[in-house]
């Protein structure tokens, strides 16, 4: 065969890069050639590139604490190659799912594994933002507060209740938030999705569970030094444009005399206008001239203050992690420290922690023993504001400070309505803050009692203390408002959870059979102890002093409770298979309560799953197309206790001085008696709510894996849903009761899809994601059919989803006399006001008859795209994350679209409003000003829903590796520099009228930050 | 958290009965029983506050037109009506369960908690009409509570529910002591005031348009013997106070013969903020730096019309809401007329003292939105800046007692009992000294020179002589002197009501009142409807069909 004569007599060279399971490059990588004598290393990028003589047949790479690779040499030139550490092979890559590992190519519930890139490489305190987007069927939701706090919602609303995914943290099933965890620790993540996955923990994991792993030491290492750091700056993007304080006295006067009303001093006391009407008898402004003085001690001139610029800043970034790892023949340790340190973009608003990290583990008994800790403590301060609102609102007449340099604020006696100055409210308490303290961590001992025997026994910590020492303290604005009262609050609570777990593990291996069995038990108990404190009377305002022992005010108050919960458990899992084709799974799992009562203290979580390794049959197994196929399906059951506290089975009883107390006597001040309410009833018969859910699934791998992929196909049905009804008045008071009552299922798809490939210098991953459900309520307990939306007498929201929007049809707004006068009968229908559709054509607008379903919040479809591409030293990532097809109640257009439609008089507007109805602006489509509401505008209609899709490009990277040459010079391993961006733009529908429609209303808004980062290793 | 059993002893009894006394006090506005909520669905004052849209939903119930079943601030008080009917029906089951050996008071206790019940459903009958009726025999479940209907199968009028009432009312007159050491404890006859005016608003029976079809010379009677045996004790334990002002200031708190029975309010007592008074927490005017919030509750001109006086000292029957006072025009108004004195203790005026005081002259500056409200403020549930009776972080709340039961009252109503029952001439000396004691109440209405502030004129009835006392005049006068002397105390609309008057009434308010702010365009009683708010629509769903919607909506 001449071809091969000629490919085997050329010397080639053959390039490629090499990298870790988790896609970071490998640098120091030897790299050979089986029978031939050329060797080379890679570098600071994972690359190689090596000479083939002639009768070289495999490429060999090694490093050390890494598996050692043969690869055959075919015809291509480029070789990628993937190490795993000594532990796995590439058929044997092991994850946890719970308890025991298993080998991923064995999994058969769907599980999302997350490589460390995904948050590595998009920073945040909070791990699961850096993944917003990232995970199929794993629905993140944030704002822009530094506080960092997300809302994460695995496969659909799983409970109309709080059903939380479960976070495992080595091993140990804890209840945290996950900014409590710094990332920079987190070694490896997977959610479980599904019941067969997730069942194993039972009755915590209806809602998914998150499994997270921490860093350690790695054997063979010698100590190994990294520093990463990043700082970052803020800018909030997309504020809108407000009236200024001459268009705000325009809108002002527009509304005015859109009432009839006259816009003169009786009326309007803080301008001045100069106008008449028309030859048609319309009202003209000729000019608005604001009043001099906005008080009678001439201390507040009339101003003009942009709220939204007074009240936000630049915010900054810091992160600065310091990693130590070491390894010796029989012990692994690291340790660690992190500050972060997030100053938000609006005024005051930060977030700062500070923690350490302790992991060691240590074989003793020739290799039969290991014992071993993970250890985290940290602590955390979090000023959590947000004052969009009152940028929003606050009339930009008034001085942020008056002339003395004291507050400047509504001028109260020329009729301007309660706004606070929302610039004081945030600096008079800029040093109040929650601080929390954490001890997070595991100690385990695990014996081989056998080869194949293990015995584990771990016992975990997750203890939080809050202390928290806040002053309310006196002001006085120039317009007239003041609190005359300070007073202090300290607020003190102790949560500590603990979770003794033991297993056995056996595995056995007979021929092509391969069993894992575990067995297990735990117990997990969680003590809960608060007490808060308030006293007014604050001789100074100072934190230094102000506690309350220096508080000397008679109105105080004084509160304190706690609680205990305990959960005990059987566990048990046995995996099969064979020749790694045939594979099965059977999990149960029993959960016993505190909180439920003697009938229902137990209950009991099955889940069956099976998997057929196509690619491993004979007929599949030359295909060379195919690499990969595998089909798995499963059923499982889960249960959600979450939303109880403690026990609810009897009637509770309680007091509060606050509500129960009266001064019989007669006394105007002094003690007085207080009494019992009653809370809530019991009910004995109380039990899980369970959630079963059916999975079928594939997962594939074409073109010497260069695609790769899996599609997920869920059922999840929540029956004997956990469910606090609101209830018939005239029970009166404490009349809630527990039930187990709805019913509900979410049906949904994932897909996710891989490409990668390599053309020289250049190689490239693009990974997209899909994922979508339909919620739907199939049962509700009939006295609340409609707590939910419908109009009481047919409409309900049973077969709908929970999210789904109930109101009035708008149908734009009148234009003439005549659309006014043969339209259906509307109280306060007119001229520039909204419509209302009559959809049961009786002639009369009626909220009993003429509302409908107007949206869904559910957005129908959710994908992320994931760019990643390196070039010699260079890697870049960008990132694009959309929900489809959801719809947004925007709040938000309430406060930009209709002058008065609240509480607050007059407020603040966006430009926008300027453009409201007028009769020489007949063609808008805003409602005409009005300083009241007679048209019921407020109500909830299709005016507000508005379609809430976006596709945001979420962050972008830029990173260069210095050449190993030149860092070996400086004794350091590995060195990069980055460059990042979030949330760099927003594309959103054009009928959508405010800034974010993932933060409608008025939430802490998305900031655009850029950062610059290093990597340092030693 | 305590359970049923650990509290279920005679050691505890106390703090169930106290907790029943503890909840109807201090609910917030939205939720509030307090009286000033009638008074601006009356022609006695104006909602106030902010303007239309600053709580919308009274807007929306002081034109009428737009109250819908959905409306707001009407599910709260509900709800809230009964949660304080579910204290007192857990004390009572409580109080059934031990005899007078484990529990010495249980008989008192007993009259003490129907004595709360029977008065919180007066109030919620006024509101709504057919409530059901839910007492300490109801078992606490919500399938059995949602069959209870508002109007029980087979009754044909709200007899029955006032009956309920009453029951309640007189069996806690027949226990209840004459007289009480701790005052915030009703007494025998705070019990019979309340069974009298529950049988007062029995005897004018309706049809379901809410009008009069009968008023019950048997039930007047009934009233009748109940507040006899309130004024049998006249001049010795209750009395007019000498000046109309003690009724509302707090210093006379506990301490007047006027005062049957009093909401207590406290403050530095051991709560967080005091037991103060959440339901009048808007009404403060908007006067920096005296008073922080909300300007709700705003006297109507039609109000301060029917306060003038003729030249007689009579009031102006036919014509009185002739003159305008609207804009500036009141500074000039106020020198042209004459007044009943009972005025400068009821409203508040630009330009004149606030609360007696003759350093403080409110001001246009307390009034957020004149142009709808005008500029006169309601008092009575006013104190002075200075009084260190008010927890004020910006709503102002204040500690002063709520004089619920009032001798005046108790006297009009037997007034109103004998002119129906056409003993008109014995119901003259009662109105003429409720009118002498207005007549008498100017000791603090005067500047530091002694002379009056306004040109106070009040006359008594004098047959013959001012006027001609035949019953139909007797009647006028008797609805006027009840509307001056309990005007902004949250009367007028009930009694109007009582006497079948409200579409006309009102309609004539809403008729006028458009000429002065157009915002009463849109308003309209309309009769067969509007005397009652609607059953709340969340109510009517969780009862799944039991209950029967209000008339009209």
């Amino acid at each position: 065969n001449a071809f091969q004569v000629n490919a085997t007599q050329q010397s080639r060279i053959i390039t490629g890069t090499v990298k870790d399971d988790a896609g970071i490059p490998l640098q120091g990588v030897s790299v050979t050639i089986k029978g031939e004598t050329a060797k080379t290393q890679t570098d600071a990028n994972g690359k190689y590139s090596i000479s083939l003589q002639s009768t070289g047949s495999h490429l060999i790479f090694t490093y050390i604490g890494m598996e050692t690779r043969e690869i055959p040499i075919g015809s291509g030139n480029v070789y990628n190659v993937t190490l795993l550490d000594d532990s796995k092979t590439l058929e044997e890559v092991s994850i946890s799912t719970g308890y025991m590992t298993q080998k991923k190519a064995d999994l058969t519930g769907a599980i999302s594994v997350i490589s460390r890139d995904d948050f590595a490489k998009n920073p945040s305190a909070n791990v699961m933002r850096s993944l917003q987007g990232k995970v199929p069927g794993v629905f993140i939701t944030t704002d822009g507060n530094p506080a960092e706090n997300v809302g994460i919602q695995v496969r659909g609303i799983t409970s109309m209740n709080s059903s939380p995914a479960l976070i495992v943290l080595d091993g140990q099933p804890v209840t945290i938030n996950l900014r409590d965890i710094n990332p920079n620790d987190i070694e490896s993540m997977q959610v479980l999705k599904d019941a067969a996955s997730a069942s194993i923990y039972g009755s915590r994991a209806a809602g998914g569970v998150i499994l997270i792993n921490t860093k350690k030491g790695r054997k063979g290492d010698n100590t190994k030094i990294t520093v990463d750091s990043y700082v970052g700056a803020s800018k909030i993007t997309g504020v809108p444009d407000m009236l200024n304080a001459v268009q705000y006295g325009q809108g002002l006067w527009q509304a005015t005399v859109n009432d009839g009303d006259d816009p003169g001093p009786g009326n309007i006391r803080i301008y001045n206008y100069d106008w008449n009407r028309d030859a048609n008898g319309v009202p003209v402004l000729n000019k608005v001239t604001p009043i001099e003085w906005l008080n009678a001690d001439h201390t507040m001139p009339s101003s003009d203050t942009d709220w939204f610029k007074e009240g936000t800043r630049t915010g900054y970034q810091q992160n600065h992690q310091l990693t130590i790892s070491s390894s010796s023949e029989r012990s692994t340790s690291l340790f660690s420290l992190n500050y972060y340190d997030n100053n938000g973009t609006q005024v005051t608003s930060n977030f700062k922690r500070y923690s350490a990290r302790f992991n060691n583990d240590y074989d003793l008994l020739k290799g039969k023993l290991t014992i071993g800790e993970n250890f985290a403590l940290s602590k955390l301060a979090i000023h959590d504001v947000n004052s969009t609102y009152g940028f929003l609102v606050m009339p930009p007449n008034i001085p942020v400070y008056d002339l003395n340099g004291g507050w400047g604020g509504v001028a109260m006696p020329l009729g301007m309505d309660d706004f606070n100055n929302p610039v004081r409210d945030l600096l008079i308490r800029k040093d109040n803050r929650n601080n929390y303290l954490k001890a997070l961590g595991t100690v385990y001992a695990n014996l081989k009692i056998l080869p194949n025997l293990a015995l584990k026994t771990q016992f975990g910590v997750d203890y939080t203390m809050e202390y928290d020492r806040t002053i309310d303290p006196k002001w006085v604005e120039a317009g007239g408002k003041s609190n005359t009262i300070n007073r202090v609050f300290q607020n003190n609570t102790h949560d500590l959870g603990t979770t003794w777990t033991n297993t056995l593990t056996y595995n056995l291996k007979l021929g092509e059979h391969t069993v894992d069995m575990l067995g297990g038990l735990e117990a997990y108990k969680l003590l809960q102890e608060n007490f808060q404190g308030n006293r007014d009377g604050l001789l100074l305002e100072n934190r230094d002093y102000a506690y309350l022992g220096t508080a000397t005010g008679d109105s105080k108050g004084l509160l304190g409770g706690g609680n205990e919960r305990k959960l005990f458990s059987y566990f048990g899992k046995i995996n099969y298979a064979y020749a790694s084709k045939y594979l099965l799974s059977a999990t149960i799992r029993r959960d016993g309560s505190s909180v439920f009562g003697e009938n229902n203290k137990y209950g009991f979580f099955p889940a069956f799953s099976a998997g057929w390794r196509i690619k491993n049959e004979s007929f599949l197994k030359d295909v060379s197309a195919i690499s990969d196929l595998k089909l798995r399906a499963s059923w499982g059951q889960n249960g959600n206790s979450a939303p109880l506290a403690s026990a609810l089975l009897v009637n509770i009883y309680g007091v509060n001085v606050d509500g129960t107390s009266y001064p019989i006597a007669g006394n105007q001040t002094g003690g007085i008696p207080s009494g019992y309410l009653r809370r809530s009833l019991g009910n004995q018969d109380l039990k899980w709510e369970t959630t079963t859910q059916t999975n079928i699934g594939v997962d594939f791998a074409f073109l010497n894996n260069r695609l790769t992929g899996s599609l997920d196909w869920f059922n999840k049905k929540t029956t004997d849903m956990l469910f606090l009804p609101p209830y018939i008045g005239a029970l009166g008071e404490g009349g809630y009761k527990w039930i187990n009552g709805a019913d509900m299922t979410n049906k949904g798809f994932e897909l996710i899809l891989g490409w990668n490939d390599t053309k020289g210098d250049f190689s490239y991953h693009i990974t997209t994601n899909f994922s979508a459900y339909k919620n739907k309520i199939t049962g509700l307990p009939s006295s609340v059919r409609y707590a939910y939306g419908g109009n009481g007498l047919l409409d309900d929201v049973l077969g709908r989803p929970l999210n789904s929007f109930y109101g009035l049809v708008a149908d734009g707004i009148f234009k003439t006399q005549e659309e006014v006068d043969n339209s259906a009968q509307q109280p306060g229908k007119g001229i520039g006001r909204i419509r209302y559709k009559d959809l049961d054509g009786d002639g009369v607008i009626n909220e009993a008859y003429d509302r409908t379903w107007i949206g869904v919040r559910d957005p129908n479809l959710m994908a992320g795209l994931n760019l990643q591409a390196s070039y010699k030293n260079f890697d870049f990532t960008a990132f694009f994350q959309g929900v489809f097809g959801n719809d947004v109640y925007n709040s938000w257009k309430e406060l930009s679209d209709f002058w008065n439609i609240g509480v607050q008089n007059d407020r603040n507007h966006p430009l926008r409003v300027l453009d409201a109805w007028t009769p020489l602006n007949p063609n808008s489509d805003i409602p005409a000003l009005s300083r009241r509401d007679s048209n019921g505008e407020k109500r909830l209609s299709t005016y507000f829903i508005e379609p809430g899709s976006y596709v945001k490009l979420r962050s972008a990277d830029l990173g260069y590796t210095f050449p190993s040459k030149i860092t070996q010079k400086i004794s350091v391993e590995r060195l990069r520099l980055y460059i990042s961006a979030q949330n760099l733009f927003t594309v959103k529908s054009g009928k959508f009228t405010a800034g974010d429609p993932e933060n409608p209303g008025t939430g802490y808004p998305m900031p655009l930050t850029t950062y610059l980062g290093i990597n340092v290793t030693f | 958290a305590l359970t049923e059993e650990q509290v279920s002893n005679p050691e505890q009894l106390e703090n169930f009965v106290t907790a029943a006394y503890a909840y109807m006090p201090n609910l917030g506005y939205p939720d509030t029983h307090a009286p000033w909520i009638a008074s601006l669905r009356s022609d006695d004052a104006y909602k106030g506050g902010g303007g239309l849209s600053d709580q919308t939903p009274w807007y929306e119930m002081e034109i009428f037109s737009a109250v819908t079943p959905n409306v707001g601030n009407n599910d709260g008080p509900w709800y809230q009506g009964y949660c304080a009917i579910s204290r007192a029906n857990g004390a009572l089951r409580l109080l059934g369960k031990f005899d007078e050996t484990q529990f010495a008071a249980k008989e008192q206790r007993i009259a003490e908690m129907k004595f709360l019940r029977g008065w919180i459903y007066l109030g919620m009958k006024l509101r709504w009409n057919y409530v059901p009726w839910i007492d300490e025999t109801v078992a606490t479940d919500a399938v059995v509570v949602a069959g209870i209907s508002n109007r029980p199968k087979g009754s044909v009028n709200d007899l029955e529910l006032w009956d309920k009432i009453i029951k309640d009312l007189e069996d806690a007159s027949n226990i209840l002591p004459e007289t009480q050491a701790e005052k915030g404890r009703p007494t025998k006859f705070a019990a019979h005031a309340l069974a009298a005016k529950a049988l007062l608003f029995r005897a004018y029976e309706k049809n379901d348009r809410h009008e009069v079809t009968n008023i019950n010379k048997e039930t007047l009677n009934k009233s009748l013997a109940h507040i006899n045996e309130i004024t049998a004790r006249d001049g010795s334990q209750y009395d007019l106070t000498p000046d109309f002002a003690e009724n509302f200031m707090i210093e006379y708190d506990n301490n007047t013969k006027e005062s049957l029975w009093e909401i207590q309010y406290s403050l530095d007592d051991g709560t967080t903020n005091g037991r103060v008074n959440w339901g009048d927490q808007l009404n403060a005017p908007w006067w920096s730096p005296y008073f922080g919030c909300c300007d709700f509750h705003k006297i109507s001109h039609n109000m301060i019309n029917a306060f003038k006086t003729d030249g007689t000292g009579l009031p102006d029957f036919d014509n009185y809401n002739n003159t305008e006072l609207g804009g500036q025009l009141y500074k000039q108004y106020f020198k042209d007329h004459a007044f009943d004195p009972r005025m400068g203790h009821t409203v508040a005026i630009p330009g004149y003292p606030w609360k007696y005081d003759n350093k403080l002259m409110f001001d246009e500056s307390g009034s957020r939105a004149p142009f709808q409200y005008g500029y006169f403020n309601s008092m009575k549930e006013q104190v002075r800046p200075d009084c260190n009776c008010m927890f004020k972080p910006f709503y102002v709340q204040n500690s002063m007692n709520k004089k619920e039961i009032r001798y005046a009252e108790v006297l009009l109503w037997k007034a109103e009992i004998l002119i129906q029952l056409d003993r008109t001439d014995e119901a003259l000396p009662i109105i003429n000294r409720i009118r002498a004691r207005a007549a008498n109440s100017l000791g603090r209405l005067k500047k530091d020179d002694g002379s009056l502030w306004m040109n106070y004129k009040v006359e008594q009835y004098k047959p013959g002589v001012n006027c001609t006392w035949t019953k139909d005049f007797a009647w006028k006068a008797l609805m006027w002197e009840d509307r001056l002397e309990l005007a902004g105390e949250g009367r007028r609309f009930y009694d109007l009501m009582r006497w079948g008057q409200l579409s006309t009434v009102m309609n004539a308010y809403i008729e006028k009142e458009k000429k002065r702010f157009d915002w009463f365009n849109l308003a309209h009683f309309t009769a067969g409807r509007d005397e009652f708010l609607p059953i709340p629509q969340p109510q009517m769903n969780y009862s799944q069909g039991t209950y029967v919607q209000n008339p009209g909506y």
